[in-house]
């Protein structure tokens, strides 16, 4: 169970969306940003259509009543398990009773935390994502709020343990803000200075934007010819012009029947795109070919699919280190690649403890070969750091890994700066304890 | 004979538009459309609205233009289907807190607040779409004398079980939402039951008559 410590009403449980009921009036909901939602349940073996938490916006807290694993995408947000800093992209294994702590995003607009298992509120009509406008779906159908309690469901290819990451799809911090548009049935009835602008200038997304529609400020777009529409079946991404002559487009939460003219439609491939644009913020449209919507569509398939493969060789690798008996002679090589200072290896009832030898400068090794990535803030020669404290990021062949402080300590001296390549084992940099301990003899006896 | 119009709705679907009047019988005719298109192979779902159908995808089709012209062939041998049928009594109290527009739409349309409420429920309604919200009826057959433009400012949220009307078309508010549409009466009638199958009470093609219970004026 997870319980909810703090959060905005906007808060959902959203998995891919509702789909069947459009002529019931059940609208789509689903994640804004489903590409993000769906790599966070790759990157945990889940089922990508599996629920998870959609955070927009705001600050948000949870508690891990059982041992889980998460995995946070979409947005860049800063996150903390307890105090370890986590970063955007990224799995993470949860002990009970840890807490998962999220800063309202800096860019982009929407995080997403998956679990393994998924969230596993029942499912109504066909998904467990939230329809804020029946109340039905998530949880009760509303927004979280503290003191609620998430089930999590079982999964049988959960993750023995998880400390990785992959490349988001776009460089880190950037939002794609051209969306690439078809044409729609009342296009033509723009008039031909109208049509011209709708591709030309940037549109502001209002900020009585919501999961709904983003409304869209810019210059008021003329109709040639006046049209009464009956109403008719919407979509998400539907760019429609109400009266007052600027569009709104409709997202994730629209109703399922409009009358408004429609100008175009947000290709599906873009409206992730789109989710991640915050208020305040424009966008422009690129008019789209069919093509052009068919190789989007193939551009997202690939990148889910190369989550997917990292996720594998990581949960594999993950596997074999526990399962494998070693000598000790491995063990004490496996701990200095690995930066661990204390080893613990269970068998047939007895218990083999190994520990680090004491030294006044440790060195701290790549764990993996690749690209030294020191984005991580608060790292720097100098910094005093907890154990499991982020060092840096290896990108490997397979995605990012992590390296963390083996011990509570101080960064002496990096060895290697940003972007260097590095076969494993490398010394990165050299730290020292903070407080230190030798060899199993307490500081008592001294 | 005139042509249906059909648009893209990008990588979503294509909207068939009917050419003539919004009659019954133009909507049995989408009706027959739809019970044929929704079993195609590569179509997720069909959305009948007013004299217009909108087909989903279920996976990218590679040239649409072609699955625009069997839409275009299967419309002009689509027949007219009846269907629905059942009757439903939706009970109302008119006026009062819950219709507090009834007084100002007596003003507008020069009828007195009985008279608005006789001439609303004197009708037999033919649902023509559900859709918007889940389970809202589209009611076809209100009283001319009750056309009228919808709010200036519309309202952010309107009551579950409202009773309204817009335009050329009357309707309940299923659950609370925004809406522009002026209201003259409340309802506790279930028009939605995520639970129950299918999850909407009344359909296309049922008749729904109002039954005032109260008249507030």
């Amino acid at each position: 169970v997870i319980e909810v410590l703090n959060a905005t009403e906007l808060v959902t449980v959203q998995d891919q969306g509702r789909f069947g009921y459009s002529q019931f009036g059940v609208g789509r909901a689903g994640a804004m940003d489903g590409l993000a939602l769906k790599a966070g349940n790759l990157l945990l073996g889940n089922d990508p259509d599996a629920a998870g938490i959609e955070v927009p916006l705001s600050a948000f807290s949870i508690r891990f009543h059982a041992e889980c694993a998460i995995a946070l995408t979409g947005a860049e947000a800063e996150a903390w398990l307890d105090d370890e800093a986590i970063p955007g992209w990224w799995a993470r294994s949860v002990q009970t009773g840890q807490v998962l702590t999220l800063a309202p995003a800096r860019r982009g607009s929407h995080v997403y935390v998956a679990v393994a298992g998924g969230i596993a509120v029942p499912r109504v009509l066909g998904s467990r994502s939230t329809q804020l406008r029946g109340a039905f779906g998530g949880l009760e159908g509303r927004g979280l709020r503290a003191g609620d309690r998430l089930p999590l469901g079982n999964s049988d290819r959960q993750p023995a343990f998880c400390d990785f990451g992959v490349r988001p799809p776009l460089p880190a911090g950037q939002v794609q803000s051209t969306l690439r548009v078809i044409p729609a049935g009342e296009y033509a009835y723009l008039t031909t200075a109208a049509q011209a602008e709708f591709w030309r200038v940037p549109w502001r997304v209002s900020h009585r934007s919501n999961r709904a529609g983003y409304r869209l400020d810019g210059p008021v777009l003329e109709m040639a010819r006046q049209v009464e529409m009956r109403s008719h079946g919407i979509v998400p991404g539907v760019v429609q012009l109400p009266a007052g002559g600027t569009p709104i487009v409709q997202l994730a939460d629209a109703i399922t029947m409009g009358g408004y003219p429609k100008l175009g439609t947000v290709i599906g491939a873009d409206l992730w795109h789109l989710a991640q644009v915050r208020p305040g913020e424009s966008v422009r449209f690129h008019r789209a070919s069919w093509d052009d919507a068919i190789q989007a569509e193939v551009a997202n398939a690939a990148f889910l699919r190369e989550v997917e493969v990292a996720a594998r060789r990581a949960h594999a690798a993950a596997r074999c280190d526990i399962a494998q008996f070693m000598p000790v002679r491995e063990i004490a090589r496996l701990m200095r690649a690995h930066a661990l200072c204390e080893v613990q290896v269970e068998a047939d009832g007895n218990r083999l403890r190994l520990q680090s030898a004491p030294s006044a400068v440790e060195p701290v090794t790549a764990p993996h070969a690749g690209k030294i990535l020191l984005s991580h803030r608060g790292s720097g020669n100098g910094c005093i750091l907890r154990a499991g404290a982020m060092l840096a990021r290896i990108e490997t062949e397979a995605g990012l890994i992590a390296v963390r402080a083996p011990f509570d300590g101080i960064v002496r001296r990096w060895r290697v700066g940003e972007g260097d390549t590095v076969p494993v084992g490398t010394i990165l940099l050299e730290m020292t304890r903070s407080t230190p301990r030798f060899g199993g003899v307490s500081a008592g006896q001294r | 004979m005139d042509e249906p119009r059909i648009s893209v709705l990008g990588t979503s679907g294509l909207l068939l538009e009917a050419p003539g009047e919004l009659s019954v019988a133009a909507q049995q005719r989408i009706w027959g459309l739809a019970e044929q298109v929704r079993t195609w192979d590569g179509v997720r779902e069909v959305v009948p609205g007013m004299t217009n159908l909108l087909l989903l995808f279920a996976d990218l089709p590679r040239d649409p233009a072609m699955l625009a012209d069997r839409l275009r062939a299967a419309w002009d041998t689509a027949p007219e289907r009846r269907q629905g049928g059942r009757r439903f009594e939706i009970p109302v109290i008119y006026g009062g807190d819950a219709g507090v527009d009834l007084p100002e739409l007596a003003d507008r349309l020069g009828l007195g607040p009985r008279e608005i409420v006789d001439r609303h429920c004197a009708p037999d309604y033919t649902v023509f779409a559900v859709g918007s919200h889940p389970g809202f009826c589209y009611l076809g057959g209100l009283d001319e004398r009750l056309f009228v433009p919808r709010r200036a400012v519309p309202r952010l949220e309107m009551a579950r079980g409202a009773v309204t009307l817009a335009g050329r078309q009357t309707g309940v508010t299923v659950s609370p939402g925004p809406s522009g549409w002026h209201v003259i009466g409340i309802t506790d009638f279930i028009f939605f039951d995520p639970a129950a199958t299918p999850p909407a009470n009344i359909m296309p093609g049922d008749v729904v008559r109002f039954v005032p219970e109260q008249v507030l004026v």
